[in-house]
């Protein structure tokens, strides 16, 4: 009798896994925060990527457009109030930056807690103490206290019940940030197309200046003919007309921050489309790739 | 007219005040017909920049009042990771304990 009674209660684990395997029928897999965790990370970097790209087609449209001053005539005053904007735009992209740095964070946080080994290593250790404390009756008292069938369920039980606690953790964050984060993916939706905007703008406005600085002027001088400097002129020509098409691209990007907002929304539902992740997560490294082809497009050499 | 339309309309006046036909036109004129153009070309361009700059201000204070909130989700999630770690941790830790009063019991029972 007495062997029996001091055998693990199989009721409990079982009526405990029940209710962790069927509170974790509701609402999203882990897997799916991890996911959307990984689609904001992407997000915030691209969009870091984006504020040095603003921030530097600002300063360099600011001085081709000095340049192009410069051949009428020369305003200090207008050089003054250029560097002054560029001062300005710079902290402002700085500020920008380190929300951005705020929102990477938050993300990879969301993202490390969805992928976390924790509930694995939880449950080795309570297996580990467990067999300790069996090997500490069996020589005490000369029978081990929970037995080797009840240990082997320890493990796998603690993995449900700590994974189950993590679901539960990330679906409360999602639920009382649930304004926050609808405020913060609008207010990025806005700012990503003013940024869009802005960059599209400053690059039009550096290839119309660079295509007169570096392509037109050359060749109407007879300098692009040098031996030396026709590979350059070439390579800086196809620059020129290639730049404006690439900034076209960031238009199809204003879009991703949208479905960044309905995939949470659908996370919020319950229903994330692991397709649809994937794509968002593909569209956002394109979008990386599109902001490091500007930086390199404009950077023709005279 | 919102922010962003006069923007884009002002940003269309100027690239057409700095389009090639203009610039060389302009070129063909005295000195102070060019210093002229180039300051008011200038400020064009100078108060394209203060709505852009002013609109990506009024963004990042937008963005700013939400900070509080974003950073106090930052330290619930680092709390519920950094909880299960010290969990994981004191279990650990009483395993070894465990396993070393375990060893002395076996000791003390040779002895």
């Amino acid at each position: 009798m007495g062997r029996r009674a001091l055998r693990a209660p199989r009721p409990l684990p079982i009526i405990l896994t029940a209710a962790v395997i069927l509170t974790a029928g509701c609402g999203p897999s882990t897997k799916q925060y991890a996911q959307y965790g990984e689609a904001g990370t992407v997000y915030a970097a691209a969009m870091d990527r984006l504020l040095i790209v603003s921030r530097d087609l600002f300063i360099d449209a600011h001085s081709e457009k000095l340049l192009q001053d410069r051949q009428l005539a020369f305003d200090q005053a207008i050089y003054d109030q250029f560097t002054r904007n560029d001062a300005a735009y710079i902290e402002v992209a700085e500020e920008l930056r380190d929300h951005t740095r705020q929102l990477a964070r938050y993300f990879g946080l969301l993202q490390q807690l969805a992928t976390s080994d924790a509930p694995e290593r939880f449950g080795q250790s309570l297996r580990a103490t467990a067999e300790n404390v069996d090997a500490l009756g069996d020589k005490l008292r000369g029978r081990p206290l929970f037995g080797k069938a009840a240990i082997g369920e320890i493990g796998p039980l603690t993995t449900i019940i700590v994974s189950g606690s993590i679901r539960e953790s990330l679906g409360r964050e999602l639920r009382d940030r649930n304004q926050i984060i609808r405020a913060e993916l609008e207010t990025q939706q806005i700012l990503l197309r003013a940024l869009a905007a802005g960059i599209k703008n400053d690059l039009e406005n550096i290839t119309t200046l660079q295509k007169a600085r570096l392509v037109t002027e050359p060749l109407k001088t007879g300098e692009a003919l040098q031996p030396p400097n026709q590979d350059r002129w070439v390579s800086n020509r196809r620059k020129v007309l290639t730049a404006s098409t690439t900034a076209n691209e960031l238009a199809i990007a204003a879009d991703n921050v949208k479905t960044l907002q309905e995939l949470y929304e659908g996370l919020m539902r319950g229903k994330v489309d692991a397709a649809a992740v994937n794509n968002l997560v593909t569209d956002l490294e394109s979008l990386l790739s599109v902001a490091e082809s500007l930086r390199s497009l404009t950077g023709a050499q005279q | 007219m919102t922010r962003e339309e006069l923007i884009a309309q002002l940003q269309r006046e100027e690239q057409l005040l700095r389009s090639e036909p203009v610039q060389e036109f302009i070129r063909g004129q005295d000195l102070s017909t060019r210093e002229a153009f180039v300051s008011l070309r200038g400020h064009l361009t100078g108060l394209i920049d203060e709505l852009r700059i002013a609109q990506l201000k009024d963004i990042a204070a937008d963005l700013e009042r939400l900070s509080p909130d974003i950073q106090r989700g930052i330290d619930e999630l680092q709390g519920t990771i950094n909880r299960m770690n010290d969990a994981i941790a004191i279990v650990n830790t009483l395993s070894r304990v465990i396993g070393l009063v375990t060893r002395v019991v076996g000791f003390a029972a040779t002895v």
